[in-house]
């Protein structure tokens, strides 16, 4: 979806619990996200954590579509601790 | 570890009594079966019918099919470990099996709508014994087909638990009718072999688990001697598997796997078939897919592995860490082969596998799921107590979507065709 959406010129951040996934399909903007289950937050955070994770998350999807590219490229979330999905 | 596995081939399937089997003939009891299946008060009605290859027969509503089997001779139990049997460890000793038939679980559609759908409830899988539909392995067996329905109000656990103990129930007494009685044939499998001139060989199965549906404790799903939650991978005799150490999705074709049973029959004479790794899939999250895979080549290694065969039993995201673990055996010089379906190709602009990695240098595609149609009407419906009229009539051939999956040949029995490259 996010290669058909690029194809007609509209540049796409595509959140993703398995970035390698989204890579390998040649999605150009890939950011990665949480879990399948949750991909933009942690429910097992505290309320304040959790909006933090996902600012994190919604801003660097942002911040990739600002950012050109020449082919799929992995943007990792820039906050005070790591996704906690990945650990 | 050997075992003796007795065939009490199957020809033929009928209602009589009292239930028997006698030179392939199984004669049925259906009173008998039905007070059997109705022992436990969850059920609240259940039929039988029968349907043999080549018959005009839709069977709907498919939740499993099963090949009964009884241990007469070491330890434990068949099936083991779900819905409380005993967990000692199956696969010494001798088995007997009805070969050929088939045990199929059907549940009338009607009560049928539960959270858990696609796991316990809801299942659209459906068996054409005749006609181009007929590709499944299924429509080759002599099917006793039970469709049941849950009393009211039953949680999808209970109702899970239910109806997998009944048809437990029904495959033992299947399977005590051949005692007594001369098998058709009998094959040994002697693992206690350990030649390490040969080269030596893992099987590995990734099995999905439920658990991010149904939570870590439930019975729903595939299980690996009853437990179906996601875990480090197992490590399992072919013979274990052949006793049903694995049930579910569908429990007939774990234990006629037909990888399991080629390796097992090789090793000793071209290859050491070294044991079989079963990986859990479904898990969330790129590193745990990534930790899962690698631990899989691990226990490769540690085995002694030259080569591997590996299967997938689902796509969508739990391709990644089959072919993550495909990765990394080849990473570690294990030289593995990948059997698989493909995906839809959408007029060619589809990859054949959804994630791939250049280490991938080994596969077997078992087709990409399409059946070309149409299926002819049927004059008899299964599986449901008053089947819709549209079950009757022609239906279109099925293709290989994600959803819609009438046939996905996991393990490579090559009836829908397949190509090696």
């Amino acid at each position: 979806m996010s290669k058909e959406i690029e194809r007609a010129g509209i540049p796409v951040a595509m959140m993703s619990a398995l970035p390698a996934l989204a890579l390998n399909v040649g999605a150009l903007r890939v950011v990665r996200g949480v879990r399948i289950e949750h991909v933009c937050g942690d429910p097992s955070l505290s309320p304040e954590e959790d909006q933090e994770l996902s600012e994190a998350i919604v801003l660097t999807a942002l911040r990739a579509l600002q950012t050109p590219v020449d082919g799929p490229t992995l943007f990792e979330p820039q906050i005070g601790r790591e996704v906690s999905g990945a650990s | 570890m050997r075992l003796e596995l007795a065939d009490f081939a199957v020809r033929r399937v009928a209602f009589g009594s009292p239930t028997r089997w006698s030179d392939g003939r199984l004669t049925v009891d259906p009173d008998e079966f039905v007070d059997l299946v109705r022992q436990d008060r969850r059920i609240r009605a259940v039929t039988l019918d029968v349907a043999h290859p080549g018959d005009s027969v839709r069977i709907v509503n498919v939740h499993d099919v099963l090949e009964p089997r009884i241990k007469v001779d070491g330890p434990g139990r068949t099936f083991p470990g779900v819905c409380d049997r005993d967990v000692a460890t199956v696969g010494s000793g001798r088995t007997h099996r009805l070969g050929g038939l088939g045990l199929v679980e059907c549940v009338d559609p009607s009560d049928d709508l539960g959270p858990a759908r696609g796991e316990s409830r809801g299942s659209h899988q459906f068996i054409e014994m005749s006609g181009p539909g007929a590709v499944q392995p299924y429509a080759g067996l002599r099917n006793l087909v039970l469709t049941l329905s849950p009393e009211n109000g039953l949680s999808d656990e209970d109702w899970d638990e239910a109806k997998r103990a009944a048809m437990l129930r029904v495959s033992d007494r299947l399977a005590e009718t051949t005692l007594g009685h001369e098998p058709s044939s009998v094959e040994t499998f002697n693992l206690a072999v350990d030649d390490r001139s040969l080269p030596g060989v893992v099987f590995i199965a990734n099995l999905r688990s439920a658990e991010h549906r149904v939570g870590p404790r439930s019975g729903i799903g595939t299980a690996v001697y009853g437990v179906t939650r996601l875990s480090a991978p197992w490590l399992l005799h072919p013979t274990e598997i052949m006793d049903g150490a694995i049930t579910r999705k569908t429990t007939w074709m774990q234990t006629n796997n037909p990888i399991v049973l080629e390796l097992a029959r090789r090793h000793g004479r071209d290859l050491n078939f070294l044991g079989c790794i079963i990986a859990r899939t479904n898990w969330t999250a790129q590193r745990e897919k990534q930790l899962a895979a690698l631990r899989v080549a691990e226990l490769a290694m540690m085995l002694g592995a030259q080569g591997a065969v590996a299967t997938v039993d689902v796509r969508g995201n739990r391709f990644i860490e089959a072919i993550l673990g495909v990765q990394a055996c080849e990473q570690r010089n294990i030289k593995t082969t990948l059997c698989t379906v493909e995906e839809p190709n959408e007029d060619g602009q589809a990859p054949a596998l959804i994630f791939s990695t250049p280490d991938i240098v080994s596969a077997v595609s078992c087709g990409d799921s399409d059946v070309p149609g149409p299926f002819p009407a049927v004059e008899r419906v299964l599986g449901a107590f008053e089947p819709p009229a549209e079950w009757h009539a022609e239906r279109p051939g099925e293709g290989g979507g994600h959803i819609a999956r009438y046939w996905v040949d996991y393990y490579g029995w090559g009836r829908a065709g397949c190509v090696d490259f």
